[in-house]
């Protein structure tokens, strides 16, 4: 594996609000991804999760929020970024899969315009490469009857069918980072494990890095290379998936696991589903 | 080998689009069909009317002053004898245009105010808003009646000073709605997708807002006749030679101590009338387009 990382963050800390009543919601978190390395991070609601995705997208509230320490990006602080800069690196560079795939999409423009845009946007294509591009992305995703898809809106699709949309936007820009924040959240148990089985294989055969963001030890248990363990702002614990799912050290981390009894059992119970509805 | 067929298959199930959904609503509303039928009556006659009456609105006739409500005359005549229903007919383009396009005005200012103080940083939202308290806390009858004044009046000037006078619910709206969606993923998708702030206000937030503005936009159009009429009747209005419902209406008072009702009831009747229908199908439209009080049909 290439040492050189592709994203770095270092001692991040964000607070929101000031005065009396400032909330810390991350505390001098810190950790790195390297190209084509899959990482975890695990923790329940308001651990500051997807503070830390919004952060290094940039998406934090300005207003409210309040940074330090430090996140690089292909040796680039991201805190330095212009708007123009931030426009050439989100979605190219790094993508983004968000919690609910339905409310990712505008609800008054259809799929195939929203993708052909933003492909028109990043990689410079004109109207019929873009739709190419789109049909291609879409059936990539294995997205069925994508010519029919692109005129759809978000609402007409079923959750499923809306991440699988969502996930071919993100892929079709080919950034070399996806963050996925609860990818999972709101699909039912068969739909979950389909996403999670897929996006195992095109993250293989793409080779991009991931950063899955979840509550979901059983989803990041298959997705993730590296685990970081976040509680109230901090990170408890960190190392391979395996090990920490097998011999967690620190007690919030043992009742996090053990919060999941059966969870060889329950994976594999899901898999032999599976198989028996792809049958 | 990607289990394509273990996905749940919804698509028609619900083809239909958000609009023709919010139209079969509205037509199943009752109150707001009402409304929407007066009002359609109200436009049809206004444009069809004058071509079919034998009578103009401004043509005077000695020989019938003040005659009362009869076959030949079907509101009776005013004082110069002219016929009352060419007058109003001719005073409901009057009125019900310069409803239009003061609204019209009020609400382009209204989402420009509203998307410029959604979209900044706070501090520049919260300097617009409490410009807009302090716009809000002048009473809007004093001051179009002192801005009417000064000058002559035209039917531009009066158009212009009701839409300067009720853009601040849309403008306060707008911001609502746009901080609110500006909170939404699809927002925050379609700036990881790389949208510019003026294309996240047009493409994304405005046509987003576009139901509750709708609401407000037709109380508004029903406030503007409402506030036409009584600047007509003040004789700050559209000018005296033009017969708008307020002027009709103004006029016929001093005509109502000989006993000539009709001079005043019927331009008061259109006016309750048109603005009654507009309030139903703005009710309706409310109705419809908050979830929260979606009526079940």
């Amino acid at each position: 594996m290439s040492e050189v990382p592709l994203l770095s963050v270092d001692k991040l800390s964000v607070s929101y609000g000031s005065g009396n009543e400032r909330v810390d919601a991350v505390c001098e978190v810190s950790f790195a991804v390297r190209p084509g390395e899959v990482i975890g991070l695990v923790g329940e609601s308001g651990s500051g999760k997807s503070t830390v995705a919004q952060s290094i997208l940039g998406l934090l509230d300005q207003n409210t929020a309040t940074t330090s320490g430090s996140i690089h990006f292909t040796n680039d602080n991201v805190f330095s970024y212009d708007s123009r800069r931030w426009n050439a690196v989100r979605g190219r560079r790094i993508g983004m899969i968000f919690q609910s795939p339905v409310s990712s999409f505008n609800p008054i423009t259809t799929i195939g315009e929203q993708m052909i845009e933003a492909l028109r946007w990043h990689r410079d294509l004109n109207k019929t490469q873009a739709k190419e591009a789109t049909l291609q992305a879409l059936k990539e995703v294995g997205m069925p009857r994508p010519t029919e898809v692109i005129h759809n809106y978000a609402f007409e699709l079923s959750g499923g069918m809306c991440q699988r949309a969502a996930l071919a936007m993100t892929l079709s820009l080919e950034p070399s980072l996806i963050l996925a924040d609860e990818p999972t959240a709101s699909l039912d148990v068969v739909a979950q494990a389909e996403l999670v089985r897929w996006l195992t294989l095109i993250q293989k055969k793409r080779g991009f890095a991931m950063l899955v963001i979840s509550h979901d030890l059983n989803l990041i248990a298959r997705l993730a290379d590296h685990l970081l363990v976040m509680y109230q702002g901090e990170v408890l614990e960190r190392g391979s998936a395996k090990s920490i799912l097998t011999h967690p050290q620190h007690t919030y981390t043992q009742a996090l696991v053990n919060a999941v009894p059966r969870l060889t059992q329950s994976v594999t119970a899901i898999q032999s589903h599976e198989e028996e509805a792809v049958l | 080998m990607d289990g394509i067929n273990t996905l749940p298959m919804q698509l028609g199930s619900h083809d239909k689009s958000e609009t023709q959904r919010l139209l079969r609503a509205f037509i199943r509303h009752r109150m707001a069909k009402m409304g929407l039928l007066g009002l359609l009556f109200i436009m049809t006659v206004a444009l069809l009317g004058p071509l079919v009456l034998p009578y103009s609105a401004d043509e005077p006739n000695l020989s019938v002053i003040y005659a009362a409500p009869s076959m030949s005359h079907l509101a009776g005549t005013d004082q110069l004898g002219r016929d009352l229903l060419a007058r109003l007919l001719e005073g409901a383009q009057v009125s019900l245009s310069v409803a239009l396009v003061a609204t019209l005005i009020a609400t382009v200012l209204g989402c420009f105010y509203g998307l410029l103080a959604g979209m900044g940083p706070i501090w520049f939202d919260r300097t617009l808003m409490q410009i807009l308290d302090a716009i809000l806390s002048i009473p809007v009858l004093l001051l179009v009646i002192v801005s009417q004044a000064f000058g002559e009046s035209s039917l531009l000037k009066v158009i212009a000073v009701i839409g300067l006078a009720s853009w601040m619910g849309t403008a306060r709206l707008m911001r609502t709605e746009c901080r609110r969606l500006m909170e939404t993923e699809f927002v925050a998708a379609a700036i990881v997708g790389g949208a510019s702030r003026l294309r996240l206000a047009l493409i994304h937030v405005l046509p987003n807002a576009a139901a509750p503005l709708l609401v407000v936009v037709t109380v508004g159009v029903g406030q503007a006749v409402l506030i036409e009429s009584t600047l007509s009747f003040l004789n700050l209005g559209v000018p005296s030679t033009l017969p708008s419902w307020g002027n009709l209406l103004g006029n016929g008072m001093s005509s109502m101590l000989s006993g000539a009702w009709w001079v005043v009831v019927f331009p008061g009747l259109m006016i309750v009338l048109t603005v009654l229908s507009i309030n139903l199908v703005g009710d309706g439209l409310r109705d419809i387009v908050d979830p929260k009080r979606r009526v079940s049909v």
